[in-house]
C-alpha cells in the first residue's frame, strides 16, 4: 500500500506506462539480499534504494581500505577503517531514510546463508568468489527464491538473472568450481556500477513484471565497445542442483 | 567460409586481442577451434580453455551465433556459422 509520501516520491516512475502503483507497492514489499556491496553491491543497493525497494540485507565483512575508492561509491575517504556495511547503511539511509536496512558484518558463508536466503525475496549476488557464489545459488534453488548474478572483469560485464526451475542456475552454467578466477581483478568504477545498473533493471521487471526479464540469457555488456549482447543459455540435465526442478 | 572469434575477460588478455576471424575447414567442430585457438595463444590461454587432461574446461562458456553450446566436441561448424564468443567464468564484484 502506497502512502501520499510514496506517490510524491516515485511520480516520475509511477507515470512509466505499464509501471504504476501495483509495481510500486510490489517493490515496496520487496526484502532483497545483497551480497558484498563493493563496486556492483553499492551501487544496485543504491539503485534498488531510488527504485523504492522495502527491505535491504547487505551483507559484507570487512572494513573499507583505500583502493577500495575506485569503485565502491557508497563509502567517502572518512570511511577507512570503518565496516564497510554500516558506511553503506549510513550513505543509503541519508538517501532514502524510509528504506529498511539490515547490515551483516561478515561475508556469505555456510553458516549464514539459508538463513539469510530465506528472509530476501530476492537475492544478488555481488561477491568476488566463487564460493560465495556457489552457495548462494545453492540457497536460491534449494529455497526457490530469484537470483540475479552479476559479475565484471575489465571492461566486460555479464548479468543472469536466475529463477529456479525455469532457467539455468549457476552450476549449469559452471558445473566446477573455476579454478583460475582470482580475488583481485582490473575494474573501473563506471564498470561496474554499469553492470550493477542493468542487474537492477533485471531485477524491476522480474519483480514488477513491467517488461520481460531476460531469462535464459546472459546479457553480455562490452563498455570498451559499448556493445550489449545476449546470448541463449540453456539448463544442464545433469545438473546436480536443479535438474530436478 | 570465415567466422569471427570473440574472446572475453581473461582470455582477450592472454590473447592480446579481443577478436580475430579465421576460416576453419570443413568438418571443423568447436572443439577443435579451441584447440587450435590455444596453439596459436600460448600457454595461458590453454590454461584458461583445457584442463590438463587436454579436454576443454567445463568452466568454458561458448556460444555459436548467440546460442550457448553444451557439447563443443560434437558440433561441427555450418557454412552459416558466424561468430563464436568465448567466455570464461568471470566473479568480479
Amino acid at each position: 500500500m502506497l502512502s501520499e509520501h510514496d506517490r510524491q516520491t516515485y511520480a516520475w516512475q509511477l507515470d512509466i506506462p505499464g509501471f504504476g502503483e501495483p509495481a510500486q507497492a510490489r517493490l515496496k514489499e520487496t526484502t532483497a539480499l545483497i551480497s558484498r556491496v563493493g563496486g556492483l553491491g553499492g551501487p544496485l543497493a543504491l539503485q534498488l534504494a531510488a527504485a523504492g525497494i522495502g527491505k535491504l540485507i547487505l551483507a559484507h565483512g570487512g572494513a573499507l581500505r583505500e583502493d577500495d575508492l575506485n569503485r565502491q561509491i557508497l563509502m567517502s575517504r572518512d570511511h577507512i577503517g570503518r565496516p564497510r556495511v554500516e558506511c553503506a547503511r549510513e550513505t543509503l539511509a541519508r538517501f532514502k531514510p524510509e528504506i529498511e536496512i539490515e547490515t551483516i558484518p561478515s561475508n556469505i558463508s555456510p553458516d549464514n546463508v539459508a538463513e539469510l536466503v530465506g528472509r530476501a525475496d530476492i537475492v544478488f549476488d555481488c561477491a568476488p568468489l566463487f564460493v560465495e557464489r556457489f552457495l548462494m545459488n545453492e540457497q536460491c534453488v534449494a529455497q526457490n527464491k530469484p537470483l540475479i548474478d552479476s559479475a565484471m572483469f575489465n571492461f566486460d560485464g555479464q548479468v543472469v538473472p536466475i529463477v529456479p526451475g525455469e532457467t539455468p542456475c549457476l552450476r549449469c552454467l559452471y558445473p566446477e568450481t573455476p579454478e583460475h578466477w582470482r580475488r583481485r581483478f582490473p575494474v573501473l568504477g563506471a564498470v561496474s556500477a554499469l553492470v550493477a545498473n542493468i542487474a537492477a533493471l533485471e531485477a524491476i521487471k522480474l519483480l514488477t513484471g513491467v517488461a520481460p526479464a531476460s531469462l535464459g540469457e546472459m546479457i553480455l555488456i562490452d563498455a570498451r565497445t559499448m556493445d550489449i549482447n545476449r546470448i541463449r543459455i540453456a539448463r544442464r540435465n545433469d545438473c546436480p542442483l536443479c535438474r530436478h526442478l | 567460409m570465415t567466422i569471427q572469434l570473440n574472446y572475453r575477460g581473461q582470455l582477450a588478455i592472454a590473447a592480446n586481442t579481443h577478436s580475430e576471424e579465421i576460416e576453419p575447414s570443413p568438418g571443423t567442430t568447436i572443439a577443435d577451434l579451441v584447440r587450435a585457438a590455444a596453439a596459436r595463444h600460448g600457454e595461458e590461454f590453454a590454461r584458461l580453455v583445457l584442463a590438463p587432461d587436454g579436454l576443454l574446461r567445463s568452466t568454458l562458456l561458448i556460444a555459436l551465433d548467440g546460442d550457448q553450446i553444451q557439447n563443443p566436441d560434437e558440433v561441427v561448424l555450418s557454412e552459416s556459422a558466424r561468430e563464436l564468443t568465448f567466455l570464461p567464468p568471470i566473479a568480479g564484484g
